[in-house]
């Protein structure tokens, strides 16, 4: 197995969490399996079901993927009130990698295109670039904690042996041809798993 | 009917100045009880130099107990010397206590004929507690690192699990076979079972699912308490320490994970558990091969929408405040807007009624400011630490002295334990006294929120914190590194607290103090008395200010204008903040001071 592995950069992109409390959306701080493979989706629909997986991970460059807030107040244009204010996290100035399993519908991937990740869109968020670096071969699987958030029944795919100890969490697993879907069990940063090497977290000397 | 044997007391002669193998007992032969208790304190041990050895299945696993529970490894003894009666405590070595043993012989006298009812253990402490905490385990030089009162407490522990594990096994004609054949045959019998007999020990670290966005989701710091209560209670004998965020437990059995998964799950609680599987003649808290589980409540392979908006673990079936005011009807009361999709746990630990009164009085006050504090402990590096503080306190004994001769066993951390919830207290009664009752809530035993008048509150705090440190841990503020870990945050009231908490989860420094909207700053603890020495003199106003107000155009710019310093009224001010750069701290911690520090 190989990996096509892409360079993303975005001036800011929200990953959201579930708002909470109404007052505060948290962003998260990797590119899941469902937001990065749902944006190429998108962008490459021809690629068919299926045909396209995808993880991220934010790169750790000083002064890159800064956290920062957005407050705004959505604003009810029948009754032209503005709800109460909703603070945003979001990452700015964004430096990832993006893995992308290589197969025949992925290898005709450009060497560079846009794609829209994450939410916020109105407001500007989301416009990510893509470039290619790479391609590499997966490699041999080695004992490690996972970088990445991806689908439990996806790990096979991205060549993980072996879960040792999860750390779960779920994600959103959109119904083909429909704006529904379900939330699937998933694997978190974190998790001890037997994987690629690119999956894993950079070990500690 | 005599009480069954009573395991906490097998030690009773150590509180007395007579020799522990009965040498000089004579005098008093005719006030010995004739109890089960007494025959544990007769035949706890297995040495041709006592009088007595376990003679059945009960007198045997108090000796095996009694082992587990020692400061020290039975194999590993050298040094001479002058015996030490009290205890030195590594961590406060200037706490010296009075030798509390009873010397006269209406004393002992009086103690045994006490003893001779058979009282409880609590009974018996009540009279005897302050020997009990002062009064070594074990008097030997460079031994008397623990009190006798932690190490019965812990045998007690030991043998009541030793009697109870189902895979320990050790019947009544065992023991009574190998007594047969004397010291030999016990001694043997005991050193078989040790080899044989495997212990899982167990690092649980405490997370939250329910996290806390609204203030009433800070209930799940009461559902986190009562789990720990639980736990202790129903798995008591299996604790060796615990704190808020971490439990270290052991079993015979992996059964006790589904004990932990049971009580845990109902309270929006997960456990991230590392555990290691020990002969119990080498059991230590040292993890040599770790293996790691997370226990989870059962999570199904996928969900239907909606996912609850606080754990993302479970589908919402409850809408907040919707069912909350349906379920309670006229009672409800319910503040803040919005409409929350919540799973059972989250919404019933949001439903709960919020004992944390005076935190939602304060949510109307919106002028004001808060500090939310938390003292953090981590278990691994406390291991380590006291490692190093006994390796020093054995060398001061014998420069020589190897390093795995300095073994941290569970005596130890339990008699850290005591010393830190005793800790705790103290810094608690010193914030109440600080701030006043009304303005102090306590969430945690460990977590605080404190309502502020300026920025400078959180040095007063802080100093609390010192003053408790300077008196029952003096030796974590000195280079060695401490295992306690200070988190302060200072926000405007209406400032969600999931986002101060979320930063607490990664915090990796001994100290670090967040200013909501202005800044961070980290230290480490032996730069902390300093610290609060420099932060306390009077600054310029004004130049704080400037400082502050330039930063928010560029932090460069101010950064320029504090190297330089050209302006003459922050020349002095500047320098004395300068002084804070060899404590180790950034241009940013810098401008976080100035900017508490102006009020």
């Amino acid at each position: 197995m190989d990996f096509l592995i892409y360079e993303l950069t975005a001036k800011a992109i929200h990953l959201g969490e579930r708002a909470k409390g109404n007052l505060f959306k948290p962003c998260v701080q990797t590119i899941p399996y469902s937001a990065i493979t749902g944006a190429l989706m998108h962008r490459f629909s021809q690629a068919g079901e299926g045909g396209i997986k995808a993880v991220g991970f934010l790169d750790e460059s000083v002064g890159r993927n800064r956290v920062e807030l957005l407050t705004y107040s959505p604003r009810d244009r029948v009754v032209e009130i503005s709800k109460i204010p909703l603070q945003v996290e979001f990452l700015s100035d964004v430096l990832a990698t993006v893995l992308v399993i290589a197969n025949e519908a992925t290898l005709r991937f450009p060497e560079r295109f846009q794609i829209v990740l994450g939410g916020m869109r109105s407001h500007g968020f989301g416009s990510a670039g893509l470039k290619f670096r790479e391609k590499r071969p997966a490699g041999s699987p080695r004992p490690g904690l996972l970088r990445v958030r991806l689908p439990e029944e996806e790990a096979a795919a991205f060549g993980i042996i072996k879960v040792q100890t999860p750390v779960f969490g779920y994600l959103f697993k959109p119904a083909p041809g429909t704006h529904s879907g379900v939330y699937v069990r998933a694997l978190f940063e974190g998790s001890r798993v037997v994987g690629p090497e690119m999956l894993l977290q950079p070990q500690k000397r | 009917m005599p009480r069954d044997l009573v395991p906490e007391l097998h030690d009773v002669l150590k509180l007395t100045t007579l020799k522990h193998n009965f040498s000089d007992f004579d005098p008093y032969r005719s006030f010995a009880p004739s109890t089960p208790t007494w025959r544990g304190v007769l035949q706890h041990h297995c040495n041709k130099e006592f009088p007595a050895y376990p003679s059945d299945r009960d007198t045997f696993l108090l000796h095996a107990a009694d082992g587990l529970a020692a400061n020290f490894s039975r194999h590993a003894q050298s040094i001479q010397g002058e015996a030490e009666w009290t205890v030195h405590r590594l961590w406060n070595p200037r706490r010296v206590c009075d030798d509390e043993r009873l010397s006269r012989p209406d004393q002992i006298r009086e103690m045994l004929e006490f003893l001779g009812t058979d009282p409880s253990f609590a009974e018996f402490y009540s009279r005897y507690e302050r020997v009990f905490r002062a009064r070594s385990e074990d008097a030997r030089p460079g031994m008397n690192i623990t009190t006798l009162e932690t190490h019965v407490r812990l045998a007690g522990r030991f043998y009541r699990f030793l009697r109870q594990a189902s895979t320990l096994a050790v019947t009544d004609e065992e023991a009574r076979t190998a007594a047969d054949h004397g010291v030999q045959g016990v001694g043997d019998l005991l050193k078989r079972k040790c080899q044989e007999w495997r212990l899982h020990l167990l690092h649980c670290r405490v997370r939250l699912l329910t996290n806390p966005f609204r203030a009433r989701d800070l209930n799940i710091f009461a559902a986190l308490q009562e789990f720990l209560a639980e736990v202790n209670g129903t798995l008591g004998d299996n604790v060796l320490f615990s704190s808020t965020e971490e439990l270290l437990l052991y079993s015979d059995t992996l059964d006790v994970l589904t004990s932990l998964r049971q009580l845990a799950a109902p309270k929006g609680i997960v456990l991230e558990v590392c555990r290691d599987l020990q002969r119990a003649d080498m059991f230590s808290p040292n993890f040599r091969k770790p293996e790691f589980d997370i226990l989870y409540p059962v999570l199904d392979a996928s969900l239907a929408p909606p996912l609850c908006e606080i754990c993302q673990m479970k589908q919402a079936t409850r809408v907040w405040p919707d069912d909350y005011m349906a379920l309670k009807g006229a009672e409800a009361e319910v503040s803040g807007g919005g409409r929350d999709l919540l799973c059972e746990t989250c919404f019933s630990i949001r439903s709960r009624p919020s004992q944390l009164q005076k935190l939602a009085h304060w949510d109307e006050w919106a002028a004001g400011n808060v500090i939310w504090i938390r003292f953090g402990l981590d278990f691994f590096r406390l291991r380590t630490i006291l490692g190093k503080l006994y390796l020093d306190y054995l060398r001061s004994f014998d420069p020589h002295t190897p390093e795995e001769k300095a073994s941290v066993r569970f005596s130890l951390i339990a008699e850290f334990q005591h010393d830190y919830e005793s800790c705790l207290a103290d810094m608690r009664n010193r914030i109440i006294q600080k701030f006043g009752g009304e303005r102090v809530e306590q969430i945690l035993p460990d977590l605080f929120c404190i309502q502020a008048q300026a920025g400078t509150d959180a040095f007063v705090v802080l100093r609390c914190f010192l003053d408790s440190m300077n008196g029952f841990f003096p030796a974590f503020l000195g280079d060695v590194g401490s295992p306690l870990k200070v988190s302060l945050a200072y926000a405007g009231v209406k400032h969600p607290f999931f986002e101060i908490w979320r930063h607490w989860q990664a915090q990796e420094d001994e100290l670090e103090i967040v200013a909501v909207g202005h800044g961070r700053l980290q230290l480490e603890l032996r730069h902390l008395e300093k610290f609060l020495r420099l932060a306390d003199h009077p600054f310029r106003q004004s130049a704080l200010h400037n400082l502050a107000e330039i930063s928010r155009v560029s932090q460069q710019l101010a950064e320029l204008r504090f190297r330089s310093a050209e302006e003459k009224g922050e020349r002095e001010t500047f320098a004395r903040l300068k002084e804070f750069l060899p404590l180790g701290l950034t241009f940013d911690g810098i401008l976080t001071l100035a900017k508490l520090a102006r009020g």
